[in-house]
């Protein structure tokens, strides 16, 4: 179980060689898991095809812009990352797991059919819009400050460049 | 004559008071889904989320009841052609203290069938017998409530 997890907001640099990017730059930003640590990463594209692939969790590509926007949301990344994780047995990802259905179910991008139980476990499971084909995501009982932390990391995963937590996010994309 | 209203006042104080402290017990008969909320969020954020809950669930708006601290939705009617097949449900979100004085959020969906002989499509005519709650909707509907708090910092 992972007992640190460290993140931070995507700056000019790469994460890995430091160098500064041209504006419109290709960036990869990278979610990783290193040894048990999840790991926001944003790297040029040289340190992202020398990356190791077995510690991906998710990753997506920009372009760098000194200019900060205005926050948005990519629900088809989340729900790439969702599935990715869905079959990962690690506890940590399970969690990250179990949070993105719950936004994505949230925002309709996910129907809840049902709640199984397997044993002790529960499941959701769940159907994408306009899919036929379900899968089960576990339900966690996630320690306060553990949900805490990875409720930022969705923030991340959403924009790194805006500032503003989660609940601001879900608040400005159900006003629009 | 004159009268002194204050002796009057006292007396309708006291009766009036253990009305006020003293709700009707709450019915925690039917199956129930609960969880504990640790930290748990404002009273009001519980309470709206409670009914953004039962609308992401599929229930119809009902009736939200700031004092006992629960909503209960509109029944959700499915007539069917057949006697026995037709059902309705309620769900019902309530928020309290438990006995280590956390604050557990509970979920229950009553279930009904409609038994009439007559027309089973018409719902003025239904006869709505109870069944067991069900549980596999209580506990969707606890998860969309879990969306709701456990996402908001």
């Amino acid at each position: 179980m992972a007992q640190s997890w460290s993140f931070r907001k995507r700056d000019a640099t790469c994460s890995d060689c430091n160098r500064s990017y041209q504006e419109g730059e290709e960036v990869y930003s990278l979610l990783r898991l290193v040894e048990e640590e999840l790991q926001r990463v944003d790297a040029c594209r040289s340190c992202f095809d020398q990356r190791d692939v077995s510690q991906d969790v998710v990753y997506w590509r920009t372009s760098h812009s000194e200019k900060r926007g205005a926050m948005k949301m990519d629900f088809d990344l989340l729900l790439a990352a969702m599935e990715g994780m869905a079959k990962d047995e690690r506890e940590d990802r399970r969690d990250l797991c179990y949070l993105l259905a719950l936004l994505l179910v949230r925002h309709r991008k996910l129907r809840l059919e049902r709640v199984e139980m397997r044993g002790k476990k529960e499941y959701l499971i769940l159907r994408k819009i306009r899919s036929q084909n379900r899968f089960p995501v576990e339900s966690r009982e996630l320690e306060p400050e553990r949900r805490q932390k990875l409720t930022g990391i969705l923030a991340e995963l959403m924009d790194p460049t805006a500032d503003g937590d989660l609940d601001s996010a879900l608040g400005a994309e159900e006003r629009a | 004559m004159r009268f002194s209203v204050l002796p009057l006042l006292l007396v309708l104080f006291v009766a009036i008071l253990p009305a006020c402290s003293s709700p009707v017990p709450e019915d925690e008969s039917g199956r129930w889904t609960e969880r504990v909320l640790d930290p748990a969020p404002p009273m009001r954020d519980i309470m709206d989320a409670f009914e953004w809950s039962m609308k992401n669930a599929g229930f119809a708006p009902g009736e939200r009841d700031d004092f006992r601290h629960s909503v209960t939705s509109a029944w959700d009617l499915q007539l069917q052609p057949f006697r026995n097949k037709g059902r309705r449900w309620q769900g019902i979100l309530r928020v309290m203290k438990n006995e280590e004085g956390g604050t557990i959020v509970k979920s229950r969906v009553i279930q009904e069938k409609n038994v009439t002989q007559d027309d089973t499509l018409d719902s003025g005519e239904a006869d709505w017998e109870r069944m067991e709650d069900d549980m596999i909707r209580s506990r969707i509907l606890l998860q969309h409530l879990v969306s709701q708090l456990h996402l908001a910092n």
